[in-house]
């Protein structure tokens, strides 16, 4: 023993000082009387004790048993993959040549071309706000170049896309008007997918290109199934993006794979301070706080070339999570935002500061709303002149309001609030459909099912069907709520 | 082995493995630009780690193999989840 006596009975104390913090704060977490962070401080101090206990010895003992992992790892399945699989145009070359022997497809049939943009609001529901008249131009210029009926008054019935559409193309579809009481925790696959069956049995070939955000390759009427890169890295290498976008595309989702983890959190934090993006807590419920924004560019330019490729008698129908925040992407496709979203407001922000706060995310949203026009653009100018899509049907739609609002509880809403939460996209383009700006005021299944359901009537100038909001008066159930009118179905717009 | 050497490939060690284990259960291309640049940076940073560790004084050294222990439990079994 080297140390005097007065520093080795220090060392001690403050050896056994640390333990007993140590347990103390694990303890206190563990009977929540102290956050989680403290308890995983507490954990941290026992293994800086035991380190410390061992320090002479620690290093080669961890070596060892780390190097002894490592084999075990190597050794086993799975294995390391060397090799990108086929990128870019050879994919979708790939895709296609797949698409088409998948069966004998029906050539009287025109195509179906379903595009779905999560959070995708309607031009009647924008705030009328700088940059705000350009993007309602532009959607009513999408009306009057490409011959699609745009509907300016259309609203979504619930608050989440993991809701609102299982029920749009299942139980709305049918023309019920209680839709499937789906838990938003239990975001699952679309399974009752009435709308595909109905075009199996007319004879389509169904191709579908989703998010992992929502499944709606659960029903067995899908024929061709792609998840969008951001989500799958086995297809995430793309040439057109350059390399710094790539890696942190690559290292986010090697990060997220840690989930939920300290790691991984710290990770990301890291991560978004060199990447010079900021950190927010926008995500995606049920994925994990995942999203798909930064894949959008390159992935839309890769459906449309597989798109503009399908035969006659394909029902192609694809989601893509944008404009849903975070809001990364400038109106010409740049990523440039910060990982941040404009929900619940009146959770985060004094109610002096709510409305400035809602405006300045609306202005980050429409910013990526624009890129989402933009690349529209490209893919209708794309079609316009192809032989096959001389009649086809070609339908976009959102799946709820921007969510730029105060929150998703009723007695947290004002009327303004209702229309950023479920006023959504609606435009359709087909044989016998008048082009135009249409204001008829309408729940987003009721308007659907009038033009994709058999036999369903023509929508009458009733009521539409009320919106199902959460109440806290209503122990938390969900309540009916009429939906305010908003765009150009109130007489002062 | 020398202690020293040991605190210098410990974090090298965890890096390594963390890496390895979420490229395989990915699938992640290896050889692959932005593979490439990631698991770089990652094995530099965790290289960076150990040279501190190795260099520096003990109490460093055990802040460092403190950290890499934490960092495996963390991932192999989530610490967030144990106090929520």
């Amino acid at each position: 023993m080297h140390e005097r006596p007065r520093l080795a009975a220090l060392h001690t104390s403050l050896e056994n000082a640390t333990l007993f913090i140590a347990v103390l704060l694990t303890g206190a977490a563990h009977f929540q009387l102290l956050s989680a962070k403290w308890g995983v401080a507490g954990v941290s101090l026992m293994v800086i004790w035991a380190v410390w206990r061992v320090r002479h010895q620690a290093a080669s003992i961890l070596c060892v048993f780390l190097a002894v992992l490592l084999l075990g790892a190597v050794v086993t399945p799975p294995r390391l993959k060397l090799w990108d699989t086929p990128a870019g145009l050879d994919r979708i070359d790939a895709l296609v040549g797949r698409w088409e022997r998948s069966g004998t497809f029906e050539r009287d049939l025109p195509i179906v071309l379903h595009l779905v943009f999560d959070e995708l609001t309607s031009p009647g529901a924008i705030p009328d706000m700088r940059g705000s008249e350009e993007i309602r131009a532009n959607f009513y210029r999408l009306a009057r170049e490409n011959g699609f009926r745009v509907y300016d008054s259309v609203f979504a019935r619930d608050f989440y896309s993991a809701i609102s559409l299982p029920n749009v193309f299942g139980p709305e579809y049918l023309g019920l008007s209680e839709p499937d009481d789906i838990a938003v925790e239990e975001v699952a696959g679309v399974r009752d997918n009435e709308y595909f069956r109905e075009f199996e049995r007319r004879g389509y070939h169904t191709a579908v290109f989703q998010t992992a955000h929502v499944d709606f390759c659960a029903d067995a009427s899908v024929d061709l199934c792609e998840t969008f890169d951001s989500f799958d890295p086995d297809s995430s290498s793309d040439d057109t993006k350059d390399l710094r976008t790539r890696v942190i595309e690559r290292a986010h989702t090697m990060l997220r794979a840690y989930e939920p983890s300290h790691v991984s959190a710290l990770g990301a934090v890291v991560l978004s301070k060199l990447s010079m993006l900021k950190l927010g807590t926008a995500g995606v419920l049920g994925v994990a706080g995942r999203y798909d924004v930064q894949g959008f560019p390159g992935w839309f330019d890769r459906f449309s070339a597989f798109a503009a490729t399908v035969p006659r008698g394909s029902h192609i129908f694809a989601h893509f999570l944008v404009p849903h925040s975070p809001y990364l992407l400038t109106s010409d496709c740049r990523i440039d935002g910060r990982y941040d979203s404009g929900y619940y407001l009146a959770l985060r922000f004094e109610a002096g500061d709510r409305e400035a706060r809602r405006e300045a995310y609306y202005a980050e949203y429409l910013q990526q709303l624009g890129c989402v026009q933009t690349k529209l653009d490209q893919l209708l100018d794309a079609l316009s002149g192809l032989d096959q899509y001389r009649d086809a049907i070609i339908v976009i739609h959102g799946d709820h309001g921007s969510r730029i609002s105060n929150g998703n509880v009723l007695e947290d809403l004002d009327t303004r609030d209702l229309v950023d939460n479920y006023g959504t996209f609606f435009a359709v383009r087909g044989p016998g459909i008048d082009p135009g700006i249409d204001c008829t005021f309408v729940s987003l299944g009721e308007v659907f099912r009038e033009y994709f359901a058999p036999g369903s009537p023509a929508l009458t100038s009733g009521e539409p069907l009320p919106v199902l909001i959460t109440s806290r008066e209503a122990s938390d159930d969900k309540v009916e709520v009429p939906m305010p009118r908003f765009g150009c179905t109130t007489d002062d717009h | 082995m020398r202690e020293r050497t040991a605190a210098l490939l410990t974090p090298v060690l965890t890096a390594a493995l963390l890496l390895f284990n979420v490229l395989a259960h990915l699938q992640i291309a290896v050889l692959n630009g932005a593979t490439l640049c990631v698991v770089g940076l990652v094995l530099l940073a965790s290289l960076g780690a150990g040279v501190l560790a190795a260099a520096g004084p003990s109490l460093l050294r055990v802040g460092v193999l403190a950290g890499c222990v934490v960092a495996l439990l963390d991932t192999a079994f989530p610490l967030r989840n144990l106090f929520e």
